[in-house]
């Protein structure tokens, strides 16, 4: 009775578990593994466009699903890595690949990083041309100073202390 | 009962934290210590109000009190207890009630902080107490955890079930810790500004007061990070850890900026150099942190984390943002160039190693900064619409920090002041020569071929090796009789062997992450009972799927074994499950781990495939060759942390210690 | 009520006494600030020499550069000194703060509205069992499912509530439990897959079917199934089969039952096909 009942609930489940969303079919692979090579690097590039932050590479949604099966066939019918990318551009528009354009609009994007690092690398080398480094030993006259002001500081932390080291 | 003295001690917190303001401004302008003494008992007193208004919340998800809105909205009876109590930081309300506790806690910690002096500490006090001003305000005037319900509803609405989960649980609590444990930095560079000291002397010391602060939250960051990361790939079924997802970038930042700090910091403790620039970053470690919680919790970006969206919310939190980093900012760019350091040193030094660290580890934060906001600016300047994801990072965050790696080792063995660099380099002849073996036999043997991967390899042994061989120098390793070295091992304060863990973890890290992205394999078919998939050396064979009943989920069941391909080696046998919760008809998937020495294996059963007589499941496996050093590696960094955190010379400023016996 | 006003002014006054014991160790503390910070930094050069992390040259040039950093010191900032009145500000200050917090609660708050823990509201709802709603019902009698797992007519009663109270699945997983204590219960086949249906958004999916089927050939005159079944039989064009479920049916029904005219208006005609 209980594989019975095992049975029965596994079609509801079923049910249940796909209402939420349409499942994915099943992907097929293509047979040439060098194509295939080329079309998963492709999914990991490529935006699932009703998802979160996702790659097609990653997403479990319907979307996603179709979108890998219409990469597979463009690499399966010849086209290059570039030429999937422009149609998938010109489809959903440039949101759709993880790699934003380099144009003067996304100028900042790409090179302010770097553009940054060699900002502060030029102010750095500008600022320690004028350096001098060297420390003197302090004179007598500083030391017997400096002892002045530590013993000042002893008597004020333990006005009636006996001994300095007493108890630290 | 409890649920409306919750909502007076929220009153309550709110009302101390401005009295803590007001006290504390006025003993700084009046120099008198009763004020100052009673605004800091005004600090402890709110961070124990907001305790009591937390746990009566927490009181009220225990006991299903769905009278309580936040409650009905995020709870279910049918939960199990521990996701009961994490449901009180699982929405907007509850997770700003939680940032607002540790905001306050340790606002209470920096009041019985010993050491500092009296000016710096009122401010400091006061600066702190208006940034809990800020957050309660807005929690309690628009995100109060305590809005009541009458007449109740029956049932609640349960909480998302992808955040019912033990690590999930934790997470918040420890993200928090870290995002808010900079506002203490935050809050000693504002009273430091305030104080406006231009002696050399103030510095070192100042330094030292900041840095077991940077430390603590940096440390916490860093394991909340690496929980949610450890989450997201067991989680979400598909095996990534990180995606660049804005939400992770907003954690990021200021764990980029909280690094930053904490080398800077040493750089004006030791020697009272780089002051405005260690003020900078401790203002933006935590503009960082209040950034993200913007972001987050704004909808400006939705994901699993954007509980509700409410841009109106959003704009509020930007307002807080506006004014405390803004004012914050202001006083920065007027006072600045009155900071005069001391410590002048060369180039090549232990300082300006750290100063590289620093322009490399801000421009990785600057990186992440501008991937994370440039979607949204270009946007809403020209409208149209892009997507950075981890090509552009890959391309740009990625090279920055391997340069700073190559960097990393040698800053160590230079000296302050002025280095040795060919002596440093000739220390680390032996380190570099093993990394670059490493790479080279990772790129002989291991197929696929794979260069970067192969450098990636080097890269990571390089940074272990570096390290070790900076605590080989420091005890004159082989150059010494071993009562020598064992002597000089014992004499290393415990901050260096902190920064030593810290580095080697991120070498253990960088790792996991270049051999995981490298060379995991994966593979997915639909499977009968009985059926195989392969993926490396790894088969998994169906065994059994069945239905089970959870505490709130149906779930489908599968039983998998693992066994190695060439059946040279044990199997292990796993489940992996798809859940589905009724309460909120949402489906999740358990994935099924088998922990094989370093690697993964990692199994998902998916959606039901074939036929009614014949039934299927998509059966979906990954062999994630040394995964478990992504996890660990940073565990590693935050022990690191820790291990510095309790160096003697650091103690001095946290807690209250013996009473002087005058 | 009086324990929560008793609960608000120990808060209150808890706070309070914290204010002012940090006044008083303010006054107590006097000054006793960083006043050793010089001889710290000293001591620490000299205990890095002593352990060989730092040789001679760099450790005369580090103690020169700290000691003239101490001497530029000069005189300390004045010392803090306590106000004559800054204890009235403290009180003022804690009076208002204390005021304004019982403003702000009165204002934000529910002031008496009790809470409601769930336990206690199906305590109360399990002594007036006549006037609940389904949903509160079945949370009665789950609870009483929870202490006699093995109680069929509670089970019963619970897959009965949840159904009515518009949750589906729960009755279904209430009536599997119950099949599961007695596999022979026509009624809770019955309703099982009814249950089902209803979860199903209406249809008959292929898990209630063979619910109702178990539940008409344990007993045949489970009129409920038979219902489903030529609802079954109808959305597959099997008419026969249609009219064997449904005629025992219509003759079971009052002749003005809207049931009734339903089931007969949609009934396949005899010879239709």
């Amino acid at each position: 009775m209980r594989r019975l009942l095992t049975l029965m609930a596994a079609p509801l489940l079923a049910v249940m578990l796909t209402a939420a969303e349409p499942p994915a079919a099943l992907d097929r692979p293509l047979t040439d593994a060098g194509q295939e090579a080329r079309a998963q690097a492709l999914f990991k590039d490529v935006r699932c466009v009703v998802c979160q932050h996702e790659a097609i590479a990653d997403s479990p949604a319907g979307v996603a699903g179709d979108m890998r099966r219409l990469i597979r066939e463009e690499i399966a019918s010849g086209a290059t890595d570039q030429q999937v990318r422009d149609d998938l551009v010109r489809r959903f528009g440039d949101y759709v690949l993880f790699t934003p354009p380099v144009r003067a609009g996304t100028w900042l994007l790409w090179f302010g990083p770097f553009a940054l690092v060699a900002l502060a690398a030029l102010i750095l080398v500008l600022r320690s041309r004028r350096r001098a480094v060297e420390t003197t030993p302090l004179s007598p006259e500083e030391e017997a100073r400096l002892d002045e002001v530590l013993r000042n500081e002893k008597l004020r932390r333990d006005p009636d202390a006996t001994s300095p080291h007493d108890g630290r | 009962m409890i649920a409306e003295f919750g909502a007076f001690a929220l009153a309550l917190a709110l009302a101390l934290s401005l009295l803590q303001t007001a006290l504390s401004t006025a003993a700084r302008v009046r120099r008198s210590p009763v004020l100052a003494g009673a605004g800091q008992g005004a600090s402890l007193a709110a961070a124990g109000a907001i305790a009591l208004a937390f746990a009566a919340l927490i009181f009220a998800f225990v006991v299903s009190d769905f009278s309580v809105s936040n409650v009905a909205a995020n709870s279910h009876t049918d939960k199990p207890m521990l996701y009961k109590v994490a449901g009180a930081w699982g929405s907007h309300e509850g997770s700003l009630l939680l940032w607002c506790l540790v905001l306050t806690v340790f606002g209470g910690a920096l009041a019985r902080a010993r050491g500092l002096p009296f000016g710096l500490k009122a401010s400091a006090v006061a600066v702190q107490g208006a940034l809990g001003s800020l957050f309660l305000a807005f929690a309690v005037f628009t995100s109060s955890p305590f809005t009541r319900l009458d007449p109740a509803p029956f049932q609640g609405a349960s909480l998302n079930p992808l955040l019912q989960d033990p690590a999930l649980a934790v997470h918040p609590p420890l993200l928090y810790a870290g995002y808010v444990g900079f506002s203490v930095c935050f809050s000693l560079a504002v009273a430091a500004l305030i104080e406006g000291r231009a002696q050399t002397a103030f510095w070192p010391a100042w330094g030292r007061w900041v840095r077991p602060w940077a430390l603590a939250s940096w440390a916490l960051l860093t394991v909340g990070i690496t929980l949610g990361s450890f989450w997201a790939y067991y989680e979400l079924g598909w095996g990534g850890w990180w995606f660049w997802d804005p939400v992770e970038n907003a954690s990021f930042m200021p764990w980029l900026a909280g690094a930053a700090l904490l080398h800077s910091a040493v750089v004006t403790e030791r020697r009272g150099a780089l002051a405005g620039w260690t003020v900078f970053l401790a203002l933006l470690a935590f503009t960082f942190s209040m950034l993200g919680a913007f972001l987050v919790r704004s909808g400006v970006l939705t994901s699993v984390h954007a509980f509700a969206v409410d841009p109106q919310r959003g704009m509020m939190l930007l307002a807080i943002l506006g004014i405390a980093s803004g004012a914050a900012f202001v006083l920065f760019a007027w006072r600045a160039p009155q900071l005069k350091g001391g410590g002048l040193f060369a180039p090549v030094s232990r300082e300006g190693a750290l100063v590289l660290n620093n322009l490399f580890l801000t421009a990785a934060a600057a990186t992440v900064l501008l991937g994370t906001l440039y979607p949204l600016i270009l946007e809403a300047a020209s409208g149209a619409t892009i997507s950075v994801g981890p090509p552009y990072f890959a391309a740009t965050f990625t090279p920055l920090m391997m340069v700073a790696f190559v960097i990393l080792p040698a800053g160590p063995l230079l000296a302050w002041k002025r280095g040795d660099l060919r002596g440093a380099m000739q220390r680390l002849a032996v380190a570099a020569g093993l990394s670059i073996l490493a790479a080279l036999a990772a790129y002989a043997l291991w197929e696929p071929r794979n260069a970067f991967a192969a450098a990636g390899i080097g890269m990571g042994a390089w940074l272990i090796a570096g390290s070790l061989a900076e605590v080989a120098e420091r005890a004159r390793l082989f150059r010494a009789s071993g009562a020598e070295v064992m002597r000089r091992l014992k004499g290393l304060p415990l901050g260096a062997w902190g920064m030593t863990l810290a580095h080697l973890g991120l070498g253990v890290f960088i790792l996991g992450a270049v051999v995981e992205t490298g060379f995991k394999v994966e593979a997915a078919r639909a499977l009968t009972i009985g059926q195989s998939v392969s993926a490396g050396p790894w088969t998994v064979t169906l065994d059994e799927v069945r239905v089970v009943e959870g505490p709130n989920y149906l779930a489908e069941q599968g039983r998998l074994t693992v066994r190695p391909s060439n059946d040279r080696g044990r199997a292990e046998t796993i489940t992996s499950e798809r859940r589905f919760f009724p309460a909120g008809g949402q489906t999740t998937t358990e994935v099924g781990l088998d922990f094989r020495g370093l690697d993964d294996v990692y199994v998902v059963i998916g959606e039901r495939a074939g036929s009614p007589a014949e039934p299927a499941w998509v059966v979906r496996l990954y062999w994630n060759p040394w995964a478990r050093l992504i996890f660990l590696g940073p565990t590693i960094m935050a022990l690191g942390g820790l291990l510095s955190l309790l160096d003697r010379r650091l103690r001095v400023g946290v807690g209250s210690r013996r009473r002087k016996t005058a | 009520m009086i324990a929560f006003w008793m609960m608000t002014g120990l808060a209150a006054a808890l706070a309070g006494l914290l204010v002012l014991a940090g006044a008083r160790r303010g006054a107590d503390a006097a000054v006793e600030a960083d006043s050793d910070a010089g001889t710290r930094e000293l001591d620490e050069l000299d205990r890095l020499k002593a352990r060989g992390l730092l040789d001679e040259a760099a450790h005369a040039a580090a103690r020169a550069e700290a000691g003239r950093r101490l001497l530029a010191q000069g005189a300390a900032a004045p010392r803090p000194v306590a106000g004559s009145k800054d204890r009235l500000w403290v009180l003022g200050g804690l009076a208002a703060a204390v005021a304004a917090a019982l403003g702000l609660y009165v204002a934000t708050g529910s002031p008496g509205l009790p809470d409601q823990a769930y336990e206690t509201r199906v305590d109360a709802w399990s002594t007036q069992l006549e006037t609940l709603e389904p949903a509160q019902l079945a949370a009665v009698t789950a609870r009483v499912v929870k202490e006699r797992p093995g109680d069929r007519q509670a089970l019963a009663m619970l897959g009965a509530a949840r159904f009515a109270a518009d949750d589906p699945l729960g009755a279904a997983s209430a009536f599997r439990r119950l099949i599961e204590l007695d596999p022979k219960d026509a009624q809770a086949w019955a309703r099982l897959g009814e249950s089902l249906v209803r979860a199903n958004d209406g249809k008959v999916g292929g898990d209630a079917e063979a619910a109702v089927i178990q539940a008409v050939k344990l007993d045949p005159e489970q009129l409920g199934a038979r219902f489903f079944l030529g609802e079954a039989a109808l959305a597959r064009g099997d008419a026969a089969a249609v009219r064997v479920m449904w005629s025992p049916l219509i003759a079971a029904l009052e002749p003005t039952d809207p049931r009734r005219i339903d089931l007969e208006r949609r009934m396949p005609k005899a010879g239709a096909e």
